[in-house]
């Protein structure tokens, strides 16, 4: 009887080199197998991608011409009226950032915890959170009015000595929002260097060029991997507070002021909920389109998505706890501001509440219930697309209804058309932006998925064959 | 200090362990004449304890201390503070079956034995409200009279707690099964306990079908368990804060009263798992794993008990309210003390202290982390409640006084006679969950190093 433990002892057979005149490794083959299907998105470029490609630069197009005429007419061109200052640039803004949260958080918290399935769906967290950062980042300066001005935000020195107000939640914004996004761009890059350097060695003409700069000399060597290891420990355990405190920032960006229905301490982690909940809908959404346009059934798994709708299983009950727990506290203590609030909110935006319900309640909780729909792609498309529905009705109830009243009366809020083209120009932004990074970077990491690979294993106990993994930290 | 376990391969195996054996030697051989000695003592220094504060709430506190607010809120703190932490560490158990950490095997029990503790607490309870019933009036003039209404705080209170307690019970008789089954099967047939342990046993055989809808009871009651938890710290955080002070709007209360449950659970667990690894004295079932992982556990849960509390003290001083900073305010200029100690034992050394990778793995050092963490959590509970109760009350009516701290160590001391009365008559680690742990995970030899591989373990509903 066979060793059952051989494949551990193989493990540093495969990473050593092999002759060429020795007889084909198995290993090497299947990794050689790997790099071919993992790298055919980017050396390969058919008519399909530029027609996705064209379509959504096609429908961003539509927001760049609406905010030429903003330039233009002036910010009234949009629905934003006394009392409703905010209203849907900062409702796109919130949910954008809360799309762009979950991408490294899910990347980073499943590393620490060394979840092994997270290998193959990090690259495409990651890539989702740059995009919809870029995206989200756009929104407060369109609300800025004067948007040419918007590096006023910036402490900058200048010759009247003004700096911006630190109370100011549009500073807290702008820096949450940057410290993030070099933060997660420094993680995904660190995390592309490997796969970079096969693209250089994979590539010629004016790709090997640029995969030569990009891979900035990796070559693998025992330092640079151990360099990469420690680089991507500190990364992870770093970038979790900074997503923490960004959309922290966001919910306290309504917390601090002292409006009915915005003034409440659980705004910060119950923003924090949302986001990670309309993130992991989001990256449900990305999994399902990424394994569909490339082909990739071979390692997005089943297991992958049951996972992530566990984890989605447990934010929604989390985020309705928030929910219930803020909704509750208002009417409990009977403040006649908080109950005129309340009072207005389950009347006129009733329906709102109940898409809101419906979708980010209902649905996730019966589809998720079962393991059949948690491991199908498409059901779970469908169960991204609904949480994302909800998570944007759920903004529109924070940032509108609050900010109705005018102490007098309530106001009203319709959004114009060049609203609502500027809000579909946000989903053509993110589209065109993600489907351009799938030209340059390969979408599942091969390192990571490599590395999978050579920590799992199966050992004979009795009859049977069981699945056994490697602990990680016994690697790292 | 610590050692690994070796792998366990079959059924034989396990029966020839001595190590593992010996939770059901404690139970099956009477103790030698030293050990029972001390474990008399122990018990009677419990009970002393336990008697001496029953009196002080019956004759001492009632009627003469009816109109001390001090006297009981602080008594209710101290009573809440155990609730939380004993539920925490049940809560804990079920939180790392769902999770499938492999480490939990040998902590299962124990930690599951604290659902015992709910039967002290539910017999306190109706005591100390029948003393001071108004407590539950929570300043409506309009119930103070009508306690057991539906909708009062006291009911759901009665329902959440006695829920997760009733759940937490029926998970600790349901998994220990297996193990009265080996009791009933080493007994010497005809004895008292043959007796006792054919009937607890319930026909235990260990058939596959048994198995089955042990595991699917186990699921069953781990998700109940999870939700009565969260309800009933959340109950207790809402009636215990957004009803005492009026116009004080707090909704993050009730998460942070859950997570510092959970924080408490962790903490208390260390000291049992050292306290019964150093009795057990033959065996090494608390490892490196443990403590390890629980450290990690508690560097998480500080965490996001500062973002809590950071969060409900900004939001109440960028906003200015006079009623809520009123409030906020009070903790910290009124008892700036009991402020930076409840910083420091629910943050600082929780956080920091198990970030440091030596105290974390060492009996010693996180024995000495949970018990600041303890500390932290009752100040807390004090803090958050006392001072909010009564603001129209002195200072000094509100401190805890020689009595009250005479309540709050009977308090402790049945938790502790709690598990010496359990460990009596329950293996006190779990029998099969050692030897599911010993055949999930081994170390392996690999080159110049080890490596441990382990089995991957699916959710407990799927097993």
């Amino acid at each position: 009887m066979s060793n059952p433990f051989n494949w551990l002892k193989n493990w540093q057979t495969r990473s050593r080199i092999v002759p060429s005149t020795s007889p084909p490794d198995p290993a090497h083959t299947a990794a050689a197998q790997i790099n071919d299907d993992l790298t055919r998105n980017v050396v390969e470029t058919g008519w399909k991608w530029w027609a996705v490609l064209l379509f959504f630069a096609a429908v961003a197009g539509l927001g760049v011409l609406v905010v030429c005429d903003q330039f233009y007419e002036g910010i009234g061109i949009f629905g934003n009226r006394r009392p409703e200052y905010w209203a849907l640039p900062i409702i796109n803004f919130v949910f954008w950032a809360g799309v762009a949260l979950s991408g490294t958080m899910i990347s980073a918290i499943l590393r620490l915890v060394h979840a092994g399935w997270r290998r193959e769906l990090t690259r495409m967290t990651e890539t989702l959170t740059l995009c919809a950062l870029a995206v989200a980042g756009l929104f407060p300066l369109q609300h800025l009015g004067r948007n040419w001005v918007f590096f006023w935000l910036l402490p900058y020195p200048n010759e009247r000595q003004l700096w911006p107000s630190y109370r100011s939640p549009l500073l807290w914004d702008a820096s949450a929002i940057s410290v993030y996004l070099a933060t997660s761009f420094m993680f995904w890059y660190a995390g592309l260097l490997p796969d970079f350097a096969v693209l250089r060695d994979r590539t010629v003409g004016w790709r090997h060029q640029l995969y030569s700069y990009l891979c900035l000399g990796w070559r693998g060597s025992d330092k640079e991997w151990k360099r990469l290891r420690a680089l991507s420990g500190i990364m992870t355990v770093l970038i979790i507070p900074v997503f923490v405190s960004l959309h922290t920032i966001v919910g306290w960006d309504f917390g601090m002021s002292i409006v009915p229905g915005w003034h409440s301490s659980i705004f910060a982690p119950y923003f924090v909920c949302g986001a990670l909940y309309s993130g992991c809908g989001a990256v449900l959404i990305i999994m399902c389109l990424v394994r569909a346009a490339f082909h990739l059934q071979k390692y997005i798994l089943p297991k992958h998505f049951d996972n992530i709708g566990k984890i989605l299983f447990s934010i929604s009950l989390l985020w309705f706890y928030f929910f219930a727990g803020d909704a509750w506290s208002d009417w409990f203590t009977n403040d006649p501001n908080h109950v005129a609030w309340l009072r207005f909110m389950f009347t006129g935006y009733r329906w709102i509440l109940a898409t809101i319900m419906f979708f980010g309640i209902v649905v996730p909780f019966v589809a998720l219930s079962f393991q059949k729909v948690r491991t199908s792609p498409w059901p779970m498309l469908f169960v991204g697309l609904s949480v994302n529905i909800a998570m944007y009705t759920e903004r529109i109830t924070v940032v509108i209804p609050p900010a109705a009243r005018d102490w007098l009366t309530w106001g009203d809020y319709t959004p114009t058309w060049e609203d609502v083209a500027v809000s579909a120009a946000a989903v053509g932004l993110f589209g065109f932006l993600y489907t351009l990074l799938t030209k340059f970077v390969p979408i599942v990491s091969l390192w990571e998925h490599k590395e999978g690979l050579m920590t799992e294993g199966e050992e004979l106990t009795g009859s049977a064959h069981l699945q056994v993994v490697v602990r990680e930290e016994a690697i790292s | 200090m610590f050692q690994h376990r070796n792998i366990i391969k079959s059924p034989r195996d396990m029966a020839l362990d001595y190590a593992a054996n010996q939770p059901i030697r404690m139970v099956l051989e009477p103790p030698s004449a030293a050990r029972l000695v001390k474990l008399r003592i122990a018990s009677f220094v419990c009970a002393i304890f336990i008697l001496v504060a029953g009196a002080v709430i019956w004759l001492w506190g009632y009627p003469s201390q009816k109109n001390n607010p001090g006297f009981w809120h602080v008594t209710l703190v101290s009573l809440l503070f155990w609730l939380s932490v004993t539920q925490g560490m049940f809560a804990l158990s079920c939180l790392t079956r769902i999770g499938h950490g492999s480490w939990r095997y040998p902590m299962n029990r124990l930690l599951d034995i604290s659902s015992l503790y709910g039967v002290w607490v539910l017999l306190l309870l109706p005591l100390l409200v029948e003393c001071r019933h108004r407590i539950y009036a929570l300043g409506s003039s309009e119930t103070s009279d009508t306690i057991w209404r539906i909708a009062g705080p006291l009911a759901w209170d009665c329902v959440a707690i006695g829920t997760a307690y009733i759940a937490g019970w029926a998970l600790l008789f349901l998994t220990s099964l297996p193990d009265f089954a080996i009791l009933r099967d080493r007994a010497d047939p005809g004895s008292k306990a043959h007796r006792l342990y054919l009937r607890l046993s319930m026909g235990w055989h260990g058939a596959e079908v048994q198995w089955r809808a042990l595991r699917r009871a186990e699921g069953v009651l781990v998700v109940s368990i999870i939700v009565s938890f969260v309800a009933s710290q959340t109950v207790l955080g809402w009636d215990f804060q957004l009803a005492a002070a009026r116009d004080w709007d707090s909704s993050i209360f009730a998460p942070l009263y859950t997570v510092g449950s959970l924080l408490g659970g962790a903490a208390l667990s260390v000291l049992v798992m050292t306290a019964v690894n150093r009795f057990i004295q033959a065996a090494d079932f608390m490892t490196l794993r443990q403590y390890d992982n629980l450290g990690r556990v508690m560097i998480a849960l500080g965490l996001v008990w500062f973002y809590f509390r950071w969060c409900d003290y900004l939001t109440a001083w960028y906003g200015r309210l006079p009623s809520e900073w009123a409030v906020q305010n009070n903790r910290v200029t009124a008892f700036p003390v009991l402020a930076v100690i409840m910083v420091v034992g629910c943050f600082a050394v929780p956080v920091f202290g198990n970030m440091i990778r030596k105290f974390r793995t060492t009996r010693i050092g996180s024995c000495a982390i949970s018990i600041f963490v303890l500390i932290g959590l009752a100040v807390q509970r004090y803090l958050d409640t006392v001072p909010t109760f009564a603001p129209n009350y002195p200072l000094s009516a509100l401190k805890p006084t020689l009595p009250t701290l005479i309540i709050f160590a009977g308090l402790a001391a049945m938790f502790i006679l709690t598990y010496l009365i359990a460990a009596r008559y329950i293996p006190i680690i779990s029998w099969w969950g050692i030897g599911k742990e010993g055949t999930r995970s081994a170390e392996r030899p690999f080159g110049n190093g080890k490596v441990t591989v382990m089995m991957s373990d699916p959710p407990v509903w799927e097993t």
